[in-house]
């Protein structure tokens, strides 16, 4: 009985928490208004600012991450499947695994360490040290110049180096399937770029949009859920850090069921 | 709606705060706040004068009466009026830092950035000038942390008046600073009263500020409010609670 209690109070406490999160990102676009410019000045540079840092500045670990993650799936993958199919699928196989799993998936994982944690304690700390009532006294709205640039840099960052990340492991791969089975690279790239279509493209783009909303969203969510206190940081950085990742898997678990 | 034309000028009927933080009852304020003068609130608790000050500033709504600011009625602004109405009130809070991501000059550009839109180049300009007013001279790209509790009180100053407005809201101007910095930030406030609006808590910090500037002492405890013309009647007074709240204070 204590059990189905735990895991009626669970479901209740997960459905407001969904319920929180959803107000909190339509009040932060509500701010977008016809008459008005997306972003002024002041939150134009903030958002600059978060775009350099959430965005340009995780391109090396990408870059490498992809490199490497390319040659290590692509081994593994390989071998299986020649051994099962011969190697007439593997590019496609490689493909799809590559962009419409492992290359969001990753990538996602990847800004939720670097970046999610990081709003969290930006936000926080911020919160803590009492710097964002006295702007909030000067008329500066908190969802137009802290919650908004974040998010929107968020979404960016996780389409373009979803994008990057993606075409370089796919490069890396084919490459390495290219000199390990004696396929020729310029067949192998025809074949990559006949899988590419509109609709696969048009589907990578939404779930990475969806992910980089879901954690721009917790990030700011979490970070401005501190109160007063320090050690209230790391915990809302915690909650932030584990619920961006089950919810990338849950965005990406329903992709692969309306998908498949 | 013109703001130039009219008059800087608080006026409070019967108006009874929200006290947030405050044991003490809050009982109603009915006074009226002139362009050029400077009224500072005193009690035994701060948390009580707090929620006043913020209801003067137009940053709470009263929870009964009325509070109007250069003729507006606060409880009938809507959430976009009152946005652009916190242009025209300047707030500095000694308590409260600047935003610790951004250097000097951005802290003290952010509120035209924000609010006017101009370009880089003009508000970087306007919030040079403003600092050197201000008698800042520190590399005006250091971040708060690399600067002093002076400094980050002057660019805080900065801050508040880079969109000249015409009511200054004072909350605790010379908490933690030294008495030479007291008496420079002393200077410094007393330099923009002029024309403007001012209301201030925590002058008792500094009472030599209040006996040259204070032109109404207002102060508040747990069931009464008595207001005051300047120090001087403030220090004559024979109320048992003035007399207990100036006698704590010469013994600190």
């Amino acid at each position: 009985m204590i059990f189905f209690d735990w895991i009626g109070r669970r479901c209740i406490e997960s459905f407001f928490y969904i319920i929180d999160l959803t107000y909190f990102l339509l009040s932060a676009f509500s701010i977008w208004r016809p008459q008005r410019h997306i972003f002024n000045r002041a939150v134009y540079s903030v958002f600059l600012d978060q775009l350099v840092l959430h965005g340009i500045n995780a391109i090396a670990i990408i870059s490498f991450l992809a490199i490497v993650v390319g040659i290590s799936i692509a081994s593994q993958l390989v071998f299986i499947i020649v051994s099962i199919t011969g190697a007439k699928d593997l590019i496609e196989i490689l493909a799809r695994l590559v962009l419409s799993e492992v290359g969001p998936l990753i990538t996602g994982v990847v800004l939720v360490g670097r970046s999610c944690s990081g709003i969290v304690v930006d936000l926080g700390n911020a919160r803590v040290a009492g710097e964002i009532k006295p702007l909030l006294y000067l008329g500066v709205n908190l969802n137009d110049y802290f919650v908004l640039p974040r998010i929107v840099s968020m979404v960016i960052s996780q389409v373009i180096l979803a994008l990057y990340f993606s075409a370089i492991m796919l490069l890396f791969g084919m490459l390495f399937s290219v000199l390990l089975y004696d396929l020729s690279a310029q067949e192998s790239l025809r074949e990559l770029l006949k899988l590419v279509t509109m609709d696969s493209f048009f589907r990578f783009m939404l779930k990475n949009i969806l992910f980089g909303l879901s954690i721009g969203t917790l990030a700011c969510f979490h970070g401005l859920a501190v109160e007063n206190s320090a050690t209230q940081v790391t915990e809302q950085m915690h909650k932030a850090v584990v619920r961006s990742i089950v919810f990338l898997f849950l965005l990406d678990s329903y992709f692969i069921i309306f998908t498949l | 709606m013109s703001h130039s034309i009219i008059q800087a000028s608080i006026n409070a009927d019967q108006a009874i705060p929200y006290a947030e933080g405050s044991k003490l009852n809050c009982p109603a304020l009915s006074c009226q706040l002139q362009a050029s003068e400077l009224t500072c609130l005193v009690g035994p608790d701060r948390a009580q004068l707090r929620s006043y000050l913020l209801m003067l500033a137009g940053i709470s709504k009263p929870r009964d009466g009325q509070v109007e600011i250069m003729g507006q009625q606060l409880s009938e602004l809507d959430q976009q009026a009152w946005q652009s109405f916190r242009t025209q009130i300047g707030y500095l809070s000694g308590m409260s830092p600047l935003l610790s991501s951004q250097h000097a000059l951005m802290n003290v550009m952010l509120p035209i950035l924000y609010h006017l839109g101009l370009s880089f180049h003009q508000t970087a300009d306007k919030a040079r000038s403003l600092l050197v007013e201000l008698d800042c001279h520190f590399d005006a790209k250091m971040f708060p942390a690399q600067l002093s509790i002076f400094q980050r009180a002057q660019v805080a100053l900065a801050r508040a008046l880079i969109l000249q407005p015409k009511v200054l809201v004072l909350d605790l101007p010379f908490n933690d600073l030294g008495a030479k910095e007291r008496c420079e930030m002393a200077e410094l406030l007393g330099k923009y009263k002029q024309g403007r609006v001012m209301c201030m808590i925590g002058g008792l910090q500094y009472p030599q500020f209040l006996q040259k500037h204070a032109d109404q002492i207002v102060f508040i405890s747990g069931h009464k409010i008595i207001s005051f013309a300047g120090w001087q009647s403030f220090v004559e007074s024979d109320d048992s609670e003035v007399q207990r709240l100036l006698s704590f204070l010469q013994k600190v």
